[in-house]
């Protein structure tokens, strides 16, 4: 057992040195920064942008010898200036992953040390526990970094600082953008520990990515009879919200394979779980954590739940180190 | 004695235009045994196949909302508005079709542009082929001619499914105009695939590393895809994804003015939306609205200057060192 921990420690600790000195997690780290920072900064600004709209509209009616009250001012929120930053994470996130998972193999095959390692008095499950583990560190350090930038940025563009129950909330969406991340970690290593070729792995670990995270959430969300019209349908139609429900009423069937396709995406369970902490979902906005974590739960549970498969099938399927060299 | 030899003809280099098309045909050929390349393509094709109904499915059931909010509309007492369903051209129900040839079809063209190189830098082919009577010019014009003829043909293929799709599908009547816009639609995305393909190959021919000479152009996707449409237009990276969202006009402000002044020629997936949304008649166009000579104009001149790039680093590449390391 404790030589288990050891030689899974130290396999975990080669993996976070290595994946230092490559360029791969670099440019992912330093990509998600800066896309992470360019939402911030453009969510503050259009923020800044309607406030001035608002102030200007205000001036009028004043001048008007009209009531200021007749347009609600521009909500400041905090947390939902990071909308962005939440859909970039879901979006470069789980490239991270992806990349991060074929290097834990690449660097095995590439080398040809796989058959060498899986000779010594080493199990397949340790060695895929040492590499699960230094890799989690990893998306952990990234992500927590991520996630203090953003609530950094957000004390200094808002000149707020955030309160315990804010920051909690980030922590928990941290949380649950690890356990995304480590999602595609976990396919982009499996894909490199079973494809024959390594480049086709990662090839495949990218059409995977492009369908669960960007073509699933996009049929959903084309297909979403609300989206159909600039402005909203029913909102153009001048129709309200207990008649809108009626009407979709009718649409059932349509709505349950819309929201079924939406469904099969852990990136769009990420979304609602972080959306809703966060307050951007507005009938989520200034409820407590844990009504929030009580109505939302399964989302984490499908987060969780994907994950758990995958890493089943890496412990649990048997590596054939004969065909898993560099080509 | 006296030996008699007949006189050797030399034998004629073959002509630089007959080199490129051999190294092209070749290239195909290698490209589409790969499997990567095929699934890609073929995950393209399948979209293809259901946008038009995904686009008819929609517009039918927002048909139906409207039919349904008539009663309570006049049960308000309130004017009937115009079907927002009757209002958009039938070529609206291909409006996926530009989120899919962004997505799907520009990875698939970085895919395959890389390939074309990679696949020659790999297999140890490239010391050999310096080592022949082939002019570097014309190699690199075969492979990017192998690019030009992969993508059109994928494209007409899309186009003849898309065109069988509008005439199956109920109620969909095309005009001469509409037919029209559909092969602008086509000549545009044809554009914007070889402009993203020969980014791939260009990366392919600089770096020593498969994988950054795969991950570098992806990352130019990722930040023309989300990055720039934030920039420009206040775009959030998932409304990207969806046509008629990633063509709204946003809130009107300075900043986004001076953004997208300066960088909006650079921000190429939003001149493709745009264009796109102009010619299927979905939006009018948002923030990043322009003609479609200057929209064309500028893939252009991107695909001559990557292409001189191209034509620059197969000129430069060191034979001897061909092989990446990774």
């Amino acid at each position: 057992m404790t030589s288990s921990w050891t030689a899974a420690s130290t396999i975990a600790g080669k993996e976070v040195s290595d994946a230092r000195r490559t360029s791969l997690l670099l440019v992912m780290t330093g990509f998600m920064f800066v896309a992470g920072l360019v939402a911030l900064i453009v969510a503050a600004l259009a923020l800044h942008d309607e406030v001035l709209t608002y102030n200007e509209a205000k001036a009028q009616l004043i001048e008007l010898g009209k009531s200021a009250t007749s347009i609600p001012p521009p909500a400041f929120v905090p947390l939902k200036l990071l909308r962005g930053f939440i859909e970039y994470t879901e979006i470069i996130g789980a490239v991270l992953g992806i990349v991060l998972g074929y290097r834990a193999a690449a660097i095995e095959r590439g080398r040809n040390t796989l058959a060498l390692i899986l000779t010594r008095p080493l199990t397949q499950t340790t060695f895929i526990a040492g590499k699960l583990c230094g890799n989690l560190a990893l998306i952990g350090a990234v992500m927590t970094a991520t996630f203090a930038l953003g609530a950094i940025g957000i004390m200094l563009i808002g000149g707020v600082s955030l309160t315990a129950d804010q920051l909690l909330r980030l922590l928990i969406i941290d949380a649950a953008a690890v356990v995304y991340i480590a999602i595609f970690f976990a396919l982009g290593l499996l894909l490199s520990l079973w494809m024959k070729s390594l480049p086709h792995a990662l090839l495949a670990a990218f059409a995977i990515w492009l369908g669960l995270v960007l073509i699933a959430p996009q049929i959903g969300d084309t297909l979403d009879p609300d989206n159909q019209v600039a402005g909203g349908v029913f909102r153009t139609l001048g129709i309200a919200k207990p008649d809108e429900k009626a009407i979709l009423a009718s649409f059932k069937t349509y709505e349950t394979i819309r929201d079924g396709i939406e469904q099969a995406s852990p990136a769009k369970h990420f979304e609602r779980w972080s959306f809703a902490l966060t307050g951007i979902k507005e009938i989520y906005n200034g409820q407590p954590i844990g009504a929030v974590v009580a109505d939302r739960w399964n989302d984490f549970a499908w987060l969780a739940g994907g994950l758990t498969v995958l890493l089943s099938l890496l412990f649990f399927r048997r590596l054939d180190f004969t065909r898993l060299t560099k080509d | 004695m006296t030996s008699i030899t007949a006189p050797v003809a030399p034998i004629a280099p073959p002509a630089p235009s007959s080199n490129a098309w051999l190294i092209a045909s070749a290239a195909l050929r290698v490209a589409f045994r790969d499997r990567t390349v095929v699934w890609l393509t073929a995950m393209f094709l399948a979209m293809v196949l259901v946008s038009a109904y995904l686009g008819w499915s929609a517009t039918h059931t927002l048909d139906g909302i409207f039919q349904r909010a008539v009663p309570v509309l006049k049960a308000m007492g309130k004017i009937i508005p115009a079907n927002p369903a009757s209002e958009v051209s039938p070529l609206s129900a291909l409006r996926n079709m530009t989120t899919y040839v962004s997505l799907l079809g520009a990875l698939a063209a970085i895919v395959l542009g890389t390939q074309l190189i990679g696949a020659d830098r790999k297999s140890g082919v490239f010391p050999l082929i310096a080592s022949r009577p082939v002019s570097r010019t014309s190699y690199a014009l075969g492979k990017m001619l192998a690019l030009f003829i992969a993508v059109i043909s994928l494209l007409v293929f899309a186009a003849v499914v898309n065109a069988l799709t509008m005439v199956l599908l109920p109620g969909q009547t095309l005009t001469f105009a509409d037919w029209r816009s559909l092969t602008a639609f086509y000549g545009v995305s044809a554009l914007c695939l070889i402009a993203f393909g020969l980014i791939g190959m260009y990366f392919a021919t600089v770096l020593r590393s498969e994988s950054m000479a795969l991950l570098i152009p992806v990352t130019i996707w990722l930040m023309m895809t989300f990055i720039l449409p934030q920039l420009t237009s206040n775009t959030n990276p998932m409304n990207a994804l969806n046509p008629i969202k990633a063509t709204i006009v946003p809130t009107a402000g300075s900043f986004f003015d001076i953004t997208s002044a300066i960088l909006g020629p650079f921000s190429l997936m939003d001149i493709y939306r745009s264009l796109s949304a102009t010619i299927l008649g979905f939006t009018p166009g948002g923030h990043m609205a322009r003609s479609m000579l200057s929209g064309v104009t500028i893939y252009v001149v991107v695909i001559l200057f990557v292409a001189l790039g191209i034509l620059r680093a197969v000129r430069n590449f060191d034979a001897s060192r061909s092989d990446y390391n990774d």
